[in-house]
């Protein structure tokens, strides 16, 4: 005979109203191994809660079982108050009479009622088969990862390092910094941006507790949360930077001049370079694609001229590996192909630029020195048009979202056009104006009454080319006339889409993105940087376009998760998982297969399955699977179900 | 001979009919014979942009069940014909409701079960698919000398790109590989894809004459000895209206409009008398004599 | 001008019409302009493309059904190829269109036109032109 406690729940009229109370709690008052059954208006309140601990206590039951609401709700509440009275948590089980009774039977009053004890009588049958399971309790290896060496990563780098915890900080380029390097001021003060950001990735790249893995990337993550097997590739660079001292001579030296994608396309670097003049570290990579010596074995001549025989052309890639605990993915954006929307005529127009372009245009370490000048013939020019929305609102030939961040970049890059050749005209092509943070609505104010920008709400149909200037059709639907410019540069305000290889990436982290490559947080309101596996944390734009305050924010919300990881002695994990009859197992190993979480494997020596309790989240998959009925659940198994239904029937 | 139905359409076979001609020699030569359909009836000029007008899919049905008895493939010319055609089909295909009340007009042809296999085809897909372009290179006989033309991509032929699927009107090619594959010069100008007024002709003939004067312009800026289209009505617009763009303007250079078939014939060294010059309100024979091609 | 608006003369016989006929979301238009700005005509309209979708969302029909605008339109289709949420803006028109032309307004007077003109012009433009047909009611 079994000591079981039923409580029921009349959930203010929510059960009470359907469920005839008075009369379930009667049936069980005769009950074989009923020994209290009880009734309260809110059993998730304190008074309720407490009913059942004195219950647990005075009348030393053995098992619980709550008539309620979803276990989704309260499940842990009355585990947690079970604990409390000295009883096992996995002894106390939920019967929902709300959710799957007197919700969906509310014009059937008996029938509900007669429902409501079946299903109670079912959950006596799991309850009396429970063991007191105990739960689980796994070392953590309390060092992060952070995968982006942008202002997102740096600023998590940061934050978990001073707290006195060692960061693996991975960046693809060979210097950190992200796209915030490349910027030349920023909204809506109009700071410069490197005098803002150096002083965070000079002290990311002397911090004795960041480890920095520049010109790498993520080859493989294996294991869970607290516990990560993580395989870095650095790539080979050809200079040995244990010797190099940055001293720049075979950048100098270099003779091949090629397209550098920092700036855009729109200046030159050598086949030896180092990525800016404030690159952290600031050590040279070698392109193999454009050196002379890769291409057709000539020149050599960085190799002579270095001071420390630093080059070394055998350099190949190399992997390392590291253990941690938590990961961030900083991973940040990238800017639509702006040849999708093929009207513009960008690629095929050399002055039709887009924004990242205009940043180095007006980047004093950019291409013309600061100074801002059409690509085709580097005449200043006089009339400029920026328009934004391209790519962006655009379910037909762009991604659907607002970006966020062009009204504001847009805007500040009007603005300092006009700053720089303030007898020019700047035309901002606009559907809204979204001007949201701190500051933002009065500096576009400020620009529409100070700077003579012209706003024009509208969209561009067509750019073309006569002669030296482009000729823009737009509209202006507030006066519904058609507009036409001859401008002698076009800025576009191209659309937000996640950095190239963030899906590849997630898929080696075996978490989510959406449709877009946008890393999925866990819930958009109330966990945004919290991805959907456990241990992996999400900062900046590789979550969503924002603009640098949110991502700072983001980034120091992802940290602090981290750190409450790191806090914490042991990491617990639920029991309920599955588990192996060892006298049953064949070895055939089928499971292994079944399992998405790669928690089976087979034992070579006892040539049975196992499993691998912390990864194992109880999906139940092996357990269909397995042909031997081995393979069960805890506080699951085919027998107390088959008690279950009979109970039930 | 490959043979294949072909729809000439009303404009071809009357006030065009020395270009209809022409087509059809010019595919001779290549090997192709473009039999034309037998009792044929007007498409209908426009596709019936009325979710419910399904009396003006008629025609086309009649063509579509006559055409699959020879072919997969029907080829039409004229931009027109090619816009309703080529859209006709697609919602017969797709749309069974519409497709069951335009059927219920037709008696002889209801008992056949609708062609879903057919194809409509504009002739320079069937260039670009059968003959190839780089092939048609190896078999014209008098290459363009470098003529420096720039095709006009008319409306018709492009929009709407998802009901069309033709090529991006935004980025088109075909006509470009066309005339550099006969030896030409393909010249881009702004103006390539901007309609010429079309049937404002009719009713409001000032701004299709601004229409059309722009882009004759614009193909000039940019160096064009001659243009080309497929649609007989730009082509009305675009030569035959530059009597009007003369008159009200002083500076105004003419320039030859090329109809597609025109200028492969010239390639393919046909005689002149099959080219249909006289159809060319700017006659191109100075440019053609000069250049040695005719 | 005032415009008084309620929920009948939002979902007014007119309007239902133009959906049914058009078969497009009028409410997806977000007035962007595009449609405007590429268009061949634009600037001899009364009422441009974006105005008119705007004027139908609104109930104006009437105004747009006496406009010359509609008129004007040469069918290209750039405003629909161009549209970002993908309304095909030219099946509105047409729409408006239909509506004249059934209600037995004819807009093309054969009489007028030069018989010399007839001569030269491709059958298709004349068709175009005239925009007739019977209506089957």
């Amino acid at each position: 005979m079994k000591k079981i406690g039923l409580f029921i729940c009349h959930c203010g009229s929510n059960i009470a109203g359907t469920v005839d109370i008075a009369k379930v709690k009667g049936y069980f008052n005769e009950y074989d191994d009923i020994e209290i059954s009880d009734d309260y208006k809110y059993m998730c309140s304190e008074p309720g809660q407490k009913k059942l601990r004195d219950a647990i206590k005075e009348r030393e039951l053995d098992g619980v079982v709550v008539a309620c609401c979803s276990p989704r709700m309260h499940e842990i509440t009355f585990r947690n108050a079970a604990v409390s009275a000295g009883l096992n948590p996995y002894k106390v089980e939920i019967a929902n009479i709300r959710e799957q009774c007197s919700w969906v039977h509310q014009k059937e009053k008996d029938k509900a009622t007669e429902k409501a004890i079946a299903i109670i009588k079912t959950m006596i049958e799991k309850v009396k088969r429970d063991e007191p399971l105990q739960p689980l309790e796994f070392n953590i290896t309390k060092r992060a990862l952070i995968i982006g060496g942008g202002i997102a990563g740096i600023t998590a780098a940061i934050d978990i390092a001073n707290a006195g915890y060692e960061v693996v900080l991975v960046e693809k380029r060979h210097s950190i910094g992200g796209k915030m390097l490349e910027l030349s001021e920023t909204f809506p003060t109009l700071d410069c941006a490197q005098c803002t950001l150096t002083p965070k990735t000079v002290e990311a790249g002397r911090h004795p507790k960041i480890k920095l893995f520049v010109y790498s990337e993520i080859e493989e993550v294996k294991g869970y949360i607290g516990n990560f097997d993580v395989k870095i590739r650095r790539k080979a660079s050809y200079v040995d930077w244990t010797k190099c001292t940055g001293c720049g001579l075979c950048q100098e030296k270099c003779p091949t001049k090629t397209e550098s994608e920092f700036d855009h396309g729109l200046g030159e670097r050598k086949a030896i370079y180092t990525l800016s003049p404030q690159a952290v570290p600031n050590k040279p990579i070698i392109d193999k694609n454009s050196c002379r010596f890769f291409r057709e074995g000539k020149c050599r001549v960085c190799e002579k001229v270095c001071p420390v025989q630093a080059i070394n052309y055998e350099m190949k890639d190399e992997i390392i590996e590291e253990k941690v605990g938590a990961i961030i993915v900083a991973t940040g954006y990238d800017i639509l192909e702006t040849e999708k929307i093929p009207e513009y005529g960008y690629g095929m127009y050399k002055d039709v630029i887009d924004g990242l372009q205009f940043e180095r245009l007006n980047s004093a370490s950019g291409p013309t020195g600061g100074e801002i000048r059409r690509p085709s013939d580097g005449k200043v020019p006089k009339e400029v048009v920026f328009i934004k929305c391209v790519g962006s609102r655009d379910p037909e030939k762009g991604i659907p979202y607002c970006s966020r961040i062009c009204c504001m970049y847009l805007g500040k890059h009007a603005r300092l056009y006009k700053h720089k050749v303030p007898d020019g005209q700047a035309y901002l092509f606009y559907m809204d104006i979204r001007s949201f943070g701190k500051g933002y609505e009065e500096f576009i104010q400020q620009s529409m009454e100070e700077a003579n920008l012209l706003y024009i709400r509208g969209r561009v149909a067509r750019i073309m080319q006569e002669g030296d200037k482009l000729v823009v059709w737009g509209v202006d639907t507030l006066s519904g006339r058609k507009i036409e410019i001859k401008a002698d540069m076009v800025v576009l305000g191209t659309a937000v889409i996640p950095s190239s290889g963030a899906k590849e990436l997630a898929k080696i982290l075996r978490t989510s993105t959406d449709e877009y490559g946008f890393f999925s947080e866990a819930h958009i309101k109330l966990k945004p940087v919290e991805s959907m596996t456990g241990g992996i944390y999400l900062a900046g734009c590789a979550q969503a376009p924002k603009d640098i305050p949110d991502t700072v924010a983001q980034a120091g919300a992802a940290a602090a998760k981290v750190l409450s990881l790191f806090g914490q002695e042991k990491m617990v994990q639920e029991p309920l998982i599955a588990c192996v009859d060892a006298d049953l197992c064949s070895g055939c190993g089928i499971c292994v297969t079944a399992c998405p979480f790669d928690a089976r494997m087979l034992d070579d020596e006892a040539k049975i399955s196992i499993v691998n309790e912390a990864l194992c989240q109880g999906c139940g998959a092996c357990v269909s699977a397995c042909p031997n009925k081995a393979c069960q659940l805890r506080n699951a198994s085919p027998q107390t179900y088959m008690a279950m239904v009979d109970r039930y029937l | 001979m490959e043979i294949y139905p072909y729809f000439p359409g009303c404009a071809l076979s009357t006030k065009a009919k020395a270009l209809d001609i022409c087509a059809r020699e010019s595919m001779k030569a290549l090997g192709i014979e473009l039999k034309e359909l037998e009792d044929w009836t007007c498409c209908g000029a426009v596709f019936p942009l009325a979710e419910d007008e399904h009396i003006r899919l008629v025609s086309p049905a009649r063509s579509f069940y006559k055409a699959s008895k020879y072919s997969d493939r029907l080829i039409t010319l004229c931009s027109a014909c090619f816009n309703v055609l080529r859209r006709s089909l697609k919602v017969l295909n797709e749309n069974t409701v519409r497709r069951e009340r335009v059927i219920n007009y037709m008696e002889e042809e209801a008992k056949e079960p609708f062609p879903e296999q057919l194809k409509v085809n504009h002739l320079i897909e069937l260039i670009r698919d059968v003959i190839g372009f780089e092939s048609l290179s190896n078999k014209i006989t008098k290459p363009l000398q470098g003529l420096k033309i720039a095709p006009f991509y008319d409306c018709l032929t492009y929009r709407p790109p998802k009901e069309m699927e033709f090529e991006d009107p935004e980025n088109p090619k075909i006509f470009s590989n066309f005339i550099t594959a006969l030896g030409g010069i393909a010249i881009d100008f702004p103006f390539r894809s901007e309609c010429c007024g079309a049937h404002l002709s009719v009713s409001n003939p000032n701004v299709s004459l601004e229409c059309s004067y722009r882009i004759i312009k614009s193909a000039q800026l940019a160096g064009a000895e001659a243009l080309l289209t497929s649609c007989p009505l730009c082509h009305y617009n675009l030569d035959f209206r530059q009597k009007e763009m003369a008159e009200k303007n002083i500076d105004f250079k003419p320039i030859p409009v090329f109809y597609l078939t025109q200028l492969l014939g010239i390639a393919l060294g046909l005689p002149k008398d099959v080219l249909g010059f006289e159809k060319n309100y700017v006659s191109p024979l100075s440019l053609l004599e000069g250049k040695g091609l005719i | 001008m005032k415009l008084i608006l309620d929920r009948t003369k939002l979902n007014s016989e007119l309007i239902q019409r133009i959906k049914e006929i058009s078969l497009q979301k009028i409410m997806a238009c977000y007035q962007c302009g595009k449609c405007t700005a590429g268009c061949p005509v634009a600037d001899a309209m009364d009422i441009v493309p974006n105005e008119m979708m705007r004027l139908v969302m609104l109930g104006e029909i009437d105004k747009l059904l006496s406009s010359k605008a509609i008129w004007l339109c040469t069918s290209c289709f750039q405003c629909g190829t161009r549209c970002p949420k993908g309304i095909e803006v030219h099946r509105v028109f047409e729409a408006l269109r239909s509506l004249a032309l059934r209600d037995g307004k004819n807009f093309t007077n054969i009489e007028k036109l030069l018989d010399e003109k007839l001569e030269e012009i491709p059958q298709q433009g004349i068709i175009a032109g005239f925009r007739k047909f019977e209506s089957l009611e």
